[in-house]
């Protein structure tokens, strides 16, 4: 069920209403109809029509950075950005102090940028105040949570002053935590919870608004494989028909799910393409060969070195390299670790 | 359908108050729920139980024979009991009345010890007249002396000066070095206020109210002070927690949510205020009785010289209230530094250092004008009683404002400035 304010979806409808097609209104009206299949309320069907016209209309979700720059006292952490987001999942993988944080705060508003702006659907983000956050949903990198609260206590307040209506809140937390597997655990205290609870607790309150704008800061920070995987599954859920910005230094997060990846360094997004294109820029670069545990150290020392796997006889190295580093070196396909190992230069 | 949303709109904004009192209960909670918050509760719970044992064991009642003095409840009874029976207009009869009984039981030698003081069964048949005896002593000592033994020294024929002696005393003493710091319309509002004072007294058994205003303020410098305590996590917990990344980038987190928790503190500040106050007063007021609620503050021992025309209900409706201003003060100043800090420790400490640190410094050496300013300061709407008994006003042009009138309105004035100053701190706090 599409969560979002009446207000907004009040001066939605009423800004579409006469200039639409009737025929397209009738379809909207017939396909509200099948998805409750009780009397209409019209609080639901404005909340529904809102996100749905929204989509039918042609209102896509754009956002733009222009210029985007934070400095402070002694460092400028990011450097005039220029990107643009649609629909998908975009990964925006770095080093730590690499600025993405630092972007990401940006882009949720909770940090003034030094110079630039962000533009949503040609609106600077300034100027839309609480509509902008109505679309948002942030799970921001560290813990935010009111230790002595259950999660039903937290989400009940994270879903009041993300203006959800007090008749769907109740509703709306049962879904969100059966999407994030917690709902055995919803009246125990958050300080009881394990790292991984209390990442899925973060996701769920992130998503409880069914933002269409979904900012996601190192979100398996902490986690182990198990959840890792359980959260890329979740977000693949999730990233329909929305913007996913998704920061990681952890290359497996956004391997598979990426439609884009953005490479920050030092502030400056230096790459910014689909997996595919982007792993081209080291096509030729990345070898594989058997060396002796001794060659290995040398080879340490000289290239760039993305594994190292023991054997019985020696060890395989995997070489980041433009010319051939060993005699018994193979060329082979590369993947988005060597991709940041050739960029940062340091284990993922 | 556009009637149908414009009713809907109507709904939204009745819902949208509902929402606000939602979000307000979970800011009470977010602030109760912290042990630190329960421990700061269960203190005061203490303190305030412990300060009526304290103000109950403290009444004593001499009796005759073996049991000597008797302590606390049975105190209380007998002290109600003997002296209920002088309930009366204070008249020069009646304090003619008092100085000759007092003076038969000083002549008395049964009633003497060697040293020619009174032994304990003399002393047993003074106790009833004992409020009016101090009364006396008041009258006929100066302005800011006391001796206990002045009644001793006064023949019946003095009486008719019991309440001259009052006008007289205020009079000399405006007219002395002491008085220096006051200005001439300050001086003729005092003297005024003490030729108009209505006499005769009423004069009834008023233990309860003298220990409700004397001992009230124990109470509320506390409530103060663990108030404090309690909404410092108000803005500055969020930051500590990391919930101000959620809050701040939510739809309502920089208005609804920031209305929200001033509400909640000012709401843990009056529920906390007010229910102290009322377990205390209640308490005495059980054991001791109601008796003397009409009586002027004058008729009380420490009061005896007080400009303010009150009676003892009044005085201690201001005392309350004005403990009261002082509380949502400190908890506005409170919460503005919440706001700003990133700990709730410097929350705490600067309404710490605000109410303790003026009470150690002794201004009678300053300029007038830092003593006036020193008399507006928070710490003064916690000492009780004593403020009833200062000397302190305000010359406005002609006018005369005391401290019980403009300690409000300029305290209301602050608290609207902080306000704004408290909202933007919040709405600008940027997280690095």
């Amino acid at each position: 069920m599409p969560g979002g304010s009446v207000h907004f979806v009040k001066t939605e409808i009423y800004n579409y209403l006469h200039n639409i097609d009737y025929s397209l209104l009738r379809y909207c009206h017939e396909e509200v109809r099948i998805y409750t299949k009780r009397k209409k309320n019209l609080h639901e069907y404005c909340l529904y029509m809102g996100n749905l016209l929204h989509r039918m209309l042609g209102v896509f979700m754009l956002i733009e950075v222009k210029n985007l720059s934070k400095r402070f006292a002694d460092n400028e952490a990011v450097k005039s950005l220029n990107l643009s987001f649609e629909k998908g999942v975009y990964g925006l993988l770095g080093a730590n102090g690499a600025g993405k944080t630092t972007f990401m705060k940006m882009l949720c508003r909770i940090l003034t940028p030094s110079s630039g702006s962000i533009f949503l659907d040609n609106s600077n983000i300034k100027d839309l105040g609480e509509r902008y956050y109505d679309l948002l949903g942030y799970l921001p990198q560290d813990h935010c949570y009111y230790p002595d609260f259950t999660a039903r206590e937290y989400l009940t307040y994270i879903a009041l002053i993300k203006g959800i209506d007090k008749k769907i809140i109740k509703k709306r937390i049962q879904e969100v935590l059966d999407i994030v597997s917690l709902s055995n655990a919803i009246d125990k205290k958050v300080k009881t919870y394990s790292g991984g609870m209390k990442r899925r607790l973060g996701i769920a309150q992130a998503i409880i608004n069914n933002p269409l704008i979904l900012i996601l800061d190192e979100p398996t920070a902490g986690l182990d494989p198990k959840e890792r995987i359980r959260f890329r599954n979740l977000l693949s859920k999730l990233s329909h028909d929305r913007i996913v910005i998704l920061s990681t230094h952890i290359v497996s997060d956004i391997e598979s799910i990426a439609n884009k990846i953005l490479i920050m360094k030092e502030g400056n997004i230096i790459l910014n393409d689909c997996k595919e294109n982007i792993l081209k820029k080291i096509d030729n670069y990345v070898w594989i060969c058997r060396i002796s545990y001794e060659d290995s150290e040398i080879m340490q020392e000289k290239y760039i070195v993305s594994n190292i796997k023991s054997y019985s006889d020696g060890v395989e190295v995997r070489i980041i390299t433009d010319k051939k580093p060993h005699e018994t070196a193979e060329k082979i396909s590369p993947t988005l670790e060597d991709l940041y190992m050739f960029y940062f230069n340091e284990f993922s | 359908m556009h009637a149908q949303l414009a009713e809907h709109t109507q709904r939204a904004g009745f819902e949208g108050i509902r929402g606000v009192s939602m979000i307000i209960m979970f800011e009470i909670k977010k602030l109760l729920k912290k042990r630190s918050a329960l421990i700061s509760l269960l203190f005061l719970l203490v303190w305030n139980l412990g300060s009526i044992v304290y103000v109950v064991n403290s009444t004593s009642w001499s009796k005759g024979g073996n049991e000597n003095i008797i302590f606390g409840i049975e105190a209380i009874k007998m002290a109600k009991e003997h002296k209920s029976l002088w309930n009366n207009i204070l008249t020069e009869d009646i304090i003619n009345e008092v100085i000759f009984l007092n003076h038969e039981i000083n002549n008395n030698s049964e009633y003497l010890n060697l040293d020619g003081r009174l032994n304990n069964e003399g002393y047993i048949l003074t106790q009833d007249f004992s409020d009016i005896r101090g009364l006396i002593n008041n009258s006929f000592c100066d302005f800011y002396t006391y001796d206990y033994y002045k009644c001793d020294t006064l023949t019946p024929e003095q009486s008719v000066l019991f309440y001259v002696n009052r006008v007289n005393a205020i009079k000399s003493w405006l007219e002395s070095p002491d008085a220096s710091r006051l200005s001439n319309i300050e001086k003729n509002y005092f003297v005024e206020s003490a030729e108009k004072l209505e006499t005769p007294f009423i004069y009834s058994y008023m233990d309860g109210w003298n220990n409700a205003l004397n001992y009230c303020s124990m109470i509320i410098i506390l409530n103060v002070l663990v108030i404090c305590i309690l909404i410092a996590p108000t803005f500055s917990g969020e930051y500590q927690s990391g919930s101000d990344y959620i809050v701040l980038s939510s739809k309502y987190g920089r208005s609804k949510v920031i209305y929200a928790k001033f509400l909640s503190a000012y709401t843990i500040a009056t529920v906390i205020y007010f229910t102290s106050i009322i377990l205390f007063c209640s308490s005495i007021f059980i054991l001791y009785g109601f008796d003397g609620y009409n009586c002027p503050i004058q008729a009380n021992d420490y009061c005896w010289k007080s400009f303010y025309h009150l009676t003892n209900i009044e005085a201690m409706a201001v005392v309350v209230f004005m403990g009261y201003m002082g509380c949502i003060l400190m908890s506005s100043v409170t919460i503005l530094i919440s706001s700003v800090v990133k700990t709730s420790f410097s929350a705490i400490i600067v309404p710490f250092l605000i109410i303790i640190l003026p009470q150690m410094i002794d201004i009678s050496n300053f300029p007038v004008y830092i003593q006036k300013i020193f008399t507006l300061l928070p710490h003064q709407t916690t000492i009780g009683l004593i403020l009833l008994g200062y000397y302190n006003v305000f010359s406005i042009g002609e006018y005369i404002v005391t401290p019980i009138q403009l300690v409000p309105i300029i305290y209301l004035l602050i608290i609207c400035l902080l306000i704004p100053f408290t909202i933007q701190g919040f709405r600008n706090h940027e997280i690095i």
